[in-house]
């Protein structure tokens, strides 16, 4: 018998338990295979606050200041590398739509993005090729390593007492006496709590406690090269094309954006779209012409949750007091792991939290 | 859209092509290296036609893949060099990079015929210039004449050693020591030596000359050697080890390593294809029924690469791999397939039984050697003996999948994308962990499979052929 069941071991579940074994809770953490296995560690790595919805902003402004001392908090430093993030606009149209985003954040009283020019994008990262009118510019973003990251929340979780089971995956919840009954495949758990975080297949649980969901799977694919003299420091992206590219420490280009693979028939595992691949690639020549020749070593996706809204699901369950749920984070949860943990952990103990989390309510798809 | 496509032009791969070609002219063929004929014939015609001196120095066997590389060239089928695949969707997509960039083809089957490479051989010393494995350094004596630096020794034992011995001697190179890691208990090998001789005399015997050979030829050979280490700073002084508890060292300017072959799975796996692992052969193949045909229902293998068993066999199993990925396109009649069967069936497991017997006179020597924390594993990453014991320690869970091993410590990430290390990597996970290895030990291979540029990538082109 357990406080609290947390299902899966992401990042978002091993914040969770990092922050309730803080908070004294006894955590129990089922997950099908290890931490990170999923979108957690197969992620492009991107800690931005940059072009968020306008929700997550004061989420992601939140996670950000725990990830500026995020060695402190899990006793490693995550591979996490300050820098500014870039969206370059390729016409004035983008631009404008660029400078409009940028005034509405300021009119919120956020002030992390503004836009920048030319010369200023070229002063910054000296090697793009020309054909570009601006950028949206946001300093003090940066990256980690995705994998790395889940596994110091983990680790730390797990030297606070939290019980990790697996690799064992969970079959069936169902309530007993008001408290919860964890069926796994090697055991029965019992907890006064349950916790979703099983992200792609968050809705599966969800739907077992009686508030499904219309959260979808999809694959998002990367790339990352062989290693290559350092060219970039910034992580830069287009505002009207799909790319995240940043160079890491080791001399590796990591290259994201979003072009989907497919997801396989079991739901667990996906499989590469090669016309994404090239898509991808030449976006990536676009900015960096004389990348060419630089092969790339690895390829692959990851299944990932995705809401119909683009934002996660964040919430008390609207069927049961004892049920929360933290999943469909639909590519851009990483950087709010950090944050995610503290509002679960508060929500589950005090009954709220001081972070606006209204807009990501399950009861928003009912 | 094609009928057939073949990766890899050995031997299973161009009598796949041959057989195909019977059947319809949409036939395509890729293959890495710029000459067909795979390892065991490499560069055949271009040895015959530039060394032909050499040429005939070397074995019978080998020359004999002569007619077989001509006999497929002037097929006139669309065979493609210099091609490698860097992936392969089991819907029969198949991407390939070649001369002219990269491009990807449709194909209603493909056959897979990657053959085999070297087990790696981990040892102290192993990644210093002057070191490679024997099979490494017998394509560059097939292909372009190029003898080691003096004086070589070779780490390890088996048919491929002798033979590479022998084919060296008569090109006027020659092996210093042979270092061979395994007990040197005679007597067990008296049975299955004995059901060699019975069930091949020719190869047995031929086994027996270049074993006379490398005697004649003065050859120290050293069995029962223990920890074997290469010995050199930026490059390669020596070997030292230890024979009976004393000390032996040797000196040495190149040094080969050999502990068999194995399947090259990296497509295969990389393609969804199921693997097993054979604990009495040591290695990870596809698994297939009779016909060679695997788990996805587009996709065939044939040749070393659905288990070792020689080339003989592989032209064999090539045949049959047409034949049957035919007769599931509706070209080729059920009955077809039925004699075929027939006839190569008796004749494959007779060739893959006498691999077997040959694997017990020389069994790998890879999940007995010593390994000290210092040792690299995955030489790509520089991950050591020693961390990925630490990790496993850590672990406490009692499965060690290697795709945690692999995102915490990287090992298996870099450009050679496992090949050097899985198996390495399978082995400590066992012995630390008292497990077997088994088709859980594998992690994902993840494509790109050989290497593609952005550049190419973004001039990708589909061919509608």
């Amino acid at each position: 018998m357990s406080d609290i069941c947390i299902i899966g071991a992401g990042i978002q579940g091993c914040s969770t338990a990092l922050a309730l074994a803080k908070a004294g809770a006894d955590v129990v953490v089922v997950e099908r295979e290890y931490p990170g296995r999923q979108s957690s560690g197969l992620n492009a790595g991107g800690v931005r606050r940059m072009g968020r919805d306008a929700p997550e902003v004061p989420l992601s402004i939140a996670s950000h200041a725990l990830w500026m001392k995020i060695e402190e908090i899990v006793d490693d430093d995550c591979g996490f590398v300050i820098c500014a993030n870039i969206s370059i606009a390729e016409t004035e149209e983008e631009l404008m739509a660029a400078k409009k985003h940028v005034s509405d954040l300021e009119a919120q009283g956020y002030d992390h993005e503004t836009t920048i020019s030319v010369d200023e994008v070229l002063e910054l990262e000296p090697r793009i090729a020309p054909g570009f009118v601006g950028a949206i510019h946001c300093p003090g973003d940066g990256f980690a390593s995705p994998f790395r990251t889940t596994h110091a929340y983990f680790k730390k979780a797990q030297s606070l007492g939290v019980t990790f089971h697996l690799p064992e995956e969970v079959q069936t919840v169902r309530p007993e006496g008001g408290r919860w009954v964890v069926t796994t495949d090697q055991r029965e758990l019992r907890a006064n709590t349950l916790v979703n975080c099983a992200g792609a297949w968050g809705n599966q649980i969800a739907g077992q406690v009686g508030a499904p969901t219309p959260v979808r799977k999809e694959a998002p694919m990367m790339m990352i090269t062989a290693r290559t003299a350092p060219f970039m420091n910034a992580v830069l992206g287009f505002e009207g094309r799909r790319l995240s590219l940043k160079q890491r420490s080791n001399g590796t280009v990591l290259i994201g954006g979003g072009y989907r693979g497919q997801v396989n028939e079991t739901g667990l595992r996906s499989s590469l779209n090669i016309d994404g691949l090239r898509q991808n690639a030449e976006t990536v020549l676009r900015l960096y012409p004389f990348l060419e020749g630089l092969p790339v070593v690895r390829a692959w996706s990851g299944v990932e949750g995705m809401t119909p809204d683009g934002i996660p699901i964040i919430s008390r369950c609207c069927a049961h007091e004892n049920v929360f749920h933290a999943f469909g984070f639909s590519s851009h949860g990483f950087q709010l792991g950090p944050i995610i943990g503290d509002i679960m952990s508060q929500l589950i103990t005090d009954g709220k939290t001081d972070h606006p989390i209204e807009p990501f309510d399950i009861r928003r798809f009912l | 859209m094609f009928d057939v496509a073949i990766i890899g032009a050995g031997p299973a791969g161009m009598q796949a092509a041959l057989q195909a070609g019977q059947y319809t002219d949409k036939v395509l063929i890729v293959d890495a290296r710029p000459e067909p004929g795979g390892n065991v014939y490499a560069s055949v015609v271009s040895s015959a036609k530039n060394f032909p001196q050499q040429f005939q120095k070397l074995d019978a066997s080998y020359r004999s893949g002569l007619a077989l590389v001509e006999r497929f060239l002037n097929r006139g089928l669309d065979y493609r060099p210099c091609t490698s695949v860097w992936h392969l969707d089991p819907d029969g997509q198949v991407a390939c990079r070649g001369p002219d960039g990269a491009y990807t083809v449709q194909a209603k089957k493909v056959i897979l015929c990657t053959g085999a490479y070297e087990r790696p051989l981990p040892l102290p010393g192993w990644t210093l210039p002057g070191v490679m494995g024997v099979g490494a350094a017998q394509i560059a004596l097939k292909s372009s004449a190029v003898l080691p630096k003096s004086p070589t020794v070779i780490i390890g034992d088996g048919p491929l050693t002798l033979l590479y011995a022998r084919q060296l001697r008569r090109a006027g190179g020659w092996i210093s020591a042979f270092v061979i890691p395994k007990p040197g208990n005679m007597a067990r090998l008296i049975l299955p030596g004995a059901r060699a001789a019975l069930m091949n005399p020719a190869q047995t015997a031929q086994g027996l000359s270049m074993l006379l050979d490398r005697t004649l030829a003065g050859t120290e050979v050293f069995r029962g050697a223990n920890r074997i280490e290469i010995t050199g700073e930026d490059r390669i002084t020596g070997v030292r080890f230890e024979v009976n508890g004393k000390p032996v060292e040797r000196v040495a300017a190149t040094v080969l390593l050999h502990d068999g072959v194995m399947p090259d799975i990296n497509i295969s796996a990389g393609s969804g294809l199921q693997t097993a692992w054979s604990g009495g052969r040591e290695y990870w193949h596809p698994v297939l029924d009779a016909m060679g045909r695997s788990s996805q229902q587009n996709i065939f293998v044939a040749g070393d690469a659905g288990g070792i068993a020689g080339a003989a066999a592989a032209l064999l199993s090539g045949r049959r791999a047409a034949i049957t990925a035919g007769v599931s396109l509706g070209l080729v009649a059920e009955s077809e397939q039925s004699a075929v069967r027939a006839e190569t069936d008796k004749a494959v497991n007779r060739e893959t039984e006498y691999r077997q017997i040959l694997e017990q006179l020389y069994p790998p020597a890879f999940s007995s050697l010593t390994q000290t924390d210092d040792l690299t594993i995955c030489r790509c990453e520089a991950v050591s003996v020693g961390d990925i014991r630490r990790e496993l320690a850590e672990m406490k869970t009692a499965n060690a999948d290697p795709n945690r091993l692999k995102s915490v410590l990287r090992c298996g990430m870099g450009p050679c994308q496992g090949r050097n290390c899985t198996l390495s990597i399978a082995n400590l996970i066992s012995r630390e962990r008292g497990t077997v290895i088994d088709q859980h030990s594998l992690p994902r291979t993840r494509a790109p499979y050989t290497q593609v540029t952005l550049g190419e990538l973004s001039n990708l082109s589909s061919e509608s052929g």
